[in-house]
């Protein structure tokens, strides 16, 4: 997606890391619009079964979703650690909560691969690419395909 | 993609055009009524001019050269060397219409010279009597077009100048199209154009400085247009010998000769450019030229019907577009390729100053009530008595309510526009269709000037124009029948708007024939929207009301009938959208009357905000009729269907819940409250837990991926940051006596329908003979004991499980049995 690559342009990415389960993923920071604490949820009934909910982000009201439940993986309690990921889609704002969040990372183009779905454990429309990092692989997000895709993705662990 | 410099002016180029094509309509409407009227004349004179010069000056040659045209007819009706005849008028409406294409052409940022303008530029030429142009590119559909007759005119792009402007064209020089706007200009004002030709000697050393002494001479008298070479930016000496100075005056020549009265000019030639104003006056329109009006009211006519069809398309493809909306992220993906394609119109709105200077007081008094809180704030530290704080930070209180309910009066008044704004419309295409129809209405428009909120009036227009045109298509009789029934033979519909109270309602009234409440029937049984059984004892109001239903209008041509019908459910799907909704009160032979009611303003609600478990819900105060604390035993229920017996008037009762798809927390014996809800007389009762009362909210639209729960309008924030989500109640109570009516369905086992109300009042009976039943026979018996059980035991249960059978549950299977027979 274009708008994911944008910050390629002198070979270098930066990505949010963050953990979901065993797995170290990242968001290119330029979807990221901000990191927030878990505060109090909105059920919305009847809304796609991964949507949390709703939230109040300085007065608007935006859509929040477990990525847990969105990637198939088993629930776990929301810890003090656990954080809401605000990311920004083609002007739209959503919240994604995930385990932990850890860094800012910079990688440069030599150090991501192209998709390999064994890897991730991901379907490769999903992801953008695989960052390494010392001996870390972190699975970088394409977060657009992933909110405009209704189908139920799988994480195999 | 265009700049943003280049869009703002676009923006504020339609902006202008817009508001001068509306005012355009209206005065020509008011020529055809009084096409002699000197002031109407001449205004259009003034908005036909202000049109072009507007659209050549950002380069729309295409609605430039119409409107030019449209003028050049002005000026000489303006001389009374030309009468407005019926023609003439279709000419310039057909005219007018090309221009509205070509804009919409720009706004869809589309290339406006793709617009063919020949078929309607014609016959304005034929008028003026001057030489038709070419039916242009080929790439446009001329084919369909009628074409022009040979032409000789060699202007083979395509597009059509003044004759002034061929004129301009045959000098050796370009002129911008400002600056050819600044030559009408100054030629309707009697001003003349002259090029002014001067040498200088040979042997001069500084023929720059000598030049720009003499342009500087002109510049102080007349204006000057334009040097060659351009005086501003060359200064060689070299390209200075001869200058040519293009000049738009009123002095004499003498005086401009004494302009150029500087040493070593060697010649001067002072020429005055005419335009041949030798135009020639066209008193009589040839056969041929009447022919050529016929064809264009034909095009006219088939464009017309066209555009019905299109309509009917648009209606027929409504279910798949509701289909496609089920699935929101898959429309959200196509949404997304093609985006940014068009220009991005941006809603602007025009405010009186005047709003906006109270508005500004109030943010003032507003900073002044924040001071006041500070300073309260600085005491709280200083240890003051708790009671005096308290009657400070009261009174400040309501001081910021006071301002702040203001502000919001006031804040939504700016996005309030006249109705006048759609209604302008009107008038042209009732005469249209009128005409068309070999009819004779007149429209009478009532109240334009009543205020509605800009969101709401943008979803009005279309509601409209499907009852105007019902209206005059269906509701109004050919002349010949009105006088039959001794009618006056023109028709009348009235389009009237007035505000009452925080609604505003609009009325479209004709004294056309009336609904007929028989064809209505037929329609509704043939359709199966209605079954006879039903249709036994149904007040008249629910029969007409059935010309709103989806399946009323799929039959193509239902004028044979009652001739109603045509995209009536988009009209109500519409207003309800908008939280409004449509009455009809018609008398047959006499005529129709539909009003509609909508409410002020659609973001800012006043609210019951409810509780339902953990989670609060806003409903909008407007359909809440009344609320009730009652015991949950006291709801009788089967299935999912539940009563409660308000006033000796069975209520249909539904757990909120249940209704918005939340996992229900039922505790047995409990107090809850029913909120009775109304939507078009019909009510249901919602049942709560608790009340938080009322309060002003301003409504949010959810994002895409959560507009599959149609029971949720939106959600608000509430002053703690808190959100709830607030109900559409509309489709709530509809979807809730849906199920009802299913429900009975179910147990209609003879299958010859089951009304709703019969259903309900059946139900009701028996449960009041139950309660007698029970109040006589089981009084001494425990009662509480029974009724917790009835209410603790959902409805599955009951139905499943036998062992949870009590003697109430008994009665109740007993009643639908009686129901069944």
């Amino acid at each position: 997606m274009s708008e994911n690559t944008s910050a390629t342009s002198n070979n270098e990415r930066q990505l949010i890391l963050f953990a979901l389960g065993k797995g170290n993923y990242g968001i290119p920071i330029e979807n990221v619009f901000e990191i927030k604490k878990m505060g109090e949820i909105t059920v919305v009934p009847k809304a796609p079964k991964y949507i949390e909910g709703v939230i109040n982000l300085r007065g608007n009201v935006i859509p929040v979703i477990d990525l847990r439940k969105r990637f198939g993986m088993e629930k776990i309690e929301y810890t003090k650690k656990t954080k809401t990921i605000i990311v920004e889609v083609k002007k739209r704002q959503f919240g994604l909560i995930v385990d932990s969040v850890a860094e800012v990372v910079t990688l440069n183009q030599s150090q991501i691969e192209l998709s390999l779905p064994t890897v991730s454990g991901l379907k490769a429309e999903f992801i953008n690419g695989i960052g390494k990092l010392e001996d870390k692989l972190i699975i970088i997000l394409d977060i657009t395909r992933i909110l405009q895709s209704e189908e139920d993705i799988v994480i195999e662990e | 993609m265009v700049d943003i410099d280049e869009r703002k002016i676009l923006e504020a180029f339609l902006e202008e055009v817009k508001e001068l094509l509306e005012t355009l309509n209206q005065r020509l409407l008011d020529l055809e009524n009084s096409p002699e009227d000197s002031d109407v004349i001449n205004e259009i004179f003034r908005l036909t001019h202000s049109i072009k010069s507007e659209s050549a000056l950002v380069g729309y040659k295409k609605i430039s050269t119409l409107a030019h045209k449209m003028e050049d007819i002005f000026e000489r009706v303006r001389r009374n060397v030309l009468l407005v005849n019926t023609e003439i008028m279709d000419a310039l409406f057909a005219a007018f219409d090309r221009i509205m294409k070509c804009l919409s052409a720009v706004e869809n940022g589309e290339n406006e010279e793709d617009v063919d303008i020949t078929d309607v530029v014609n016959p304005l030429l034929a008028i003026l009597d001057e030489e038709a142009v070419p039916a242009a590119s080929p790439t446009v559909k001329a084919s369909d077009l009628p074409q022009p007759e040979e032409d000789n005119s060699q202007q083979g792009d395509g597009t059509v100048m003044h004759v002034s402007m061929s004129t301009l064209k045959s000098l050796d020089v370009e002129f911008s199209e400002i600056e050819k706007s600044q030559i009408e200009d100054a030629i309707e004002k009697g001003e003349k154009l002259y090029k002014v030709l001067f040498h200088i000697e040979d042997d001069c050393d500084m023929k720059y400085p000598r030049a720009y002494l003499v342009f500087n001479n002109f510049e102080n008298t007349v204006t000057v247009l334009k040097t060659v070479p351009d005086i501003e930016k060359e200064t060689d000496d070299a390209k200075f010998s001869e200058v040519a100075l293009y000049i738009l005056s009123s002095v004499s020549v003498e005086d401009l000769k004494d302009c150029a009265d500087v040493d070593q000019i060697d010649r001067l030639d002072i020429k005055e450019i005419n335009f041949g104003g030798s135009v020639g006056v066209g008193d009589l329109l040839s056969a041929d030229e009447i022919q050529k009006a016929e064809e264009l009211e034909q095009a006219w006519a088939e464009d017309l019907v066209k555009q019905r069809m299109e309509e009917q398309l648009a209606e027929d493809n409504k279910p798949q577009a509701a289909a496609a909306q089920k699935a929101p992220a898959a429309k959200a993906a196509t949404k997304a390729p093609g985006a940014g394609e068009k220009i991005v119109q941006k809603q602007t709105i025009r405010v009186d100053t005047e709003r906006l200077d109270e508005l500004i007081n109030l943010v003032g008094e507003l900073i002044i009530n924040r001071s006041r809180f500070m300073q309260i704030s600085d005491k709280i530290t200083d240890s003051s008595s708790i009671q005096e704080l308290k009657a400070e930070i009261e009174d400040a209180t309501s001081e910021l309510e006071r301002i702040s309910d203001q502000m919001q009066m006031k804040m939504m008044q700016t996005r309030m526009v006249p109705v006048g704004t759609i209604f302008s419309k009107f008038p042209r295409m009732v005469r249209d269709l009128a005409n068309s129809l070999h009819k004779n209405i007149h429209l009478e428009i009532i109240g334009e000037n009543t205020e509605i909120d800009k969101t709401v009036i943008e979803h009005l227009a279309e509601p409209l124009t499907h009852l105007i045109r019902n209206s005059v298509d269906h509701g109004v009789e050919s002349p010949d029948e009105r006088e039959k029934k001794g009618k006056n033979r023109e028709g009348h519909v009235i389009l009237k708007a007035y505000q009452e109270g925080s609604n505003i309602y609009i009325e479209v009234e004709d004294d056309g024939n009336g609904l007929n409440i028989e064809g209505i029937k037929n329609k509704a049984l043939e359709n199966g929207i209605v079954t006879p059984a039903q249709l036994v004892g149904m007040p008249a109001q629910e029969i007409y009301d059935f010309i709103f239903a989806p399946g009323f209008s799929t039959k193509k041509e239902i004028s044979s009938v009652s001739g109603r019908g045509v995209g009536m459910d988009v009209v109500k799907t519409e207003l309800v959208k908008m939280r409004g909704r449509i009455d009809i009160s018609t008398k047959l032979g006499e005529g129709t009357k539909f009003t509609i009611v909508l409410p002020l303003t659609t973001t800012i609600v006043e609210a019951l905000l409810v509780n339902v478990d953990e989670n609060i819900f806003a409903i909008p105060i407007s359909v809440v009729e009344e609320t009730l604390k009652i015991n949950r035993s006291e709801i009788k229920e089967f299935d999912d269907y539940q009563v409660y017996n308000l006033r000796n008037e069975t209520l249909a009762v539904i757990q909120l819940s249940d209704l918005v798809g939340m996992e229900r927390v039922r505790k047995d014996d409990e107090d809850v409250y029913i909120v009775v809800v109304s939507f078009e007389k019909r009510r249901i009762g919602l049942i709560v837990n608790n009340l938080m009362g009322d309060q002003d909210i301003v409504i949010k639209g959810l994002d895409d991926v959560l507009k599959n729960n149609e029971g949720v309008a939106g959600a608000a924030v509430l002053g703690d940051g808190r959100i709830v989500l607030v109900l559409d109640t509309s489709t709530l109570v509809n979807a809730t006596l849906k199920e009802i009516n299913k429900l009975a369905h179910d147990y209609d086992l003879n299958g010859d329908g089951v009304d709703e109300a019969f259903t309900l009042s059946s139900l009701y009976d028996n449960l009041n003979r139950m309660e007698s039943e029970k109040n006589d026979t089981e009084k001494p018996e425990d009662k509480k004991e029974v009724e917790p059980e009835v209410t603790d035991s959902s409805s599955n249960v009951k139905k499943e499980d036998p062992a949870s059978d009590d003697e109430n549950l008994k009665k109740i299977t007993d009643m639908f049995n009686d129901i069944r027979e």
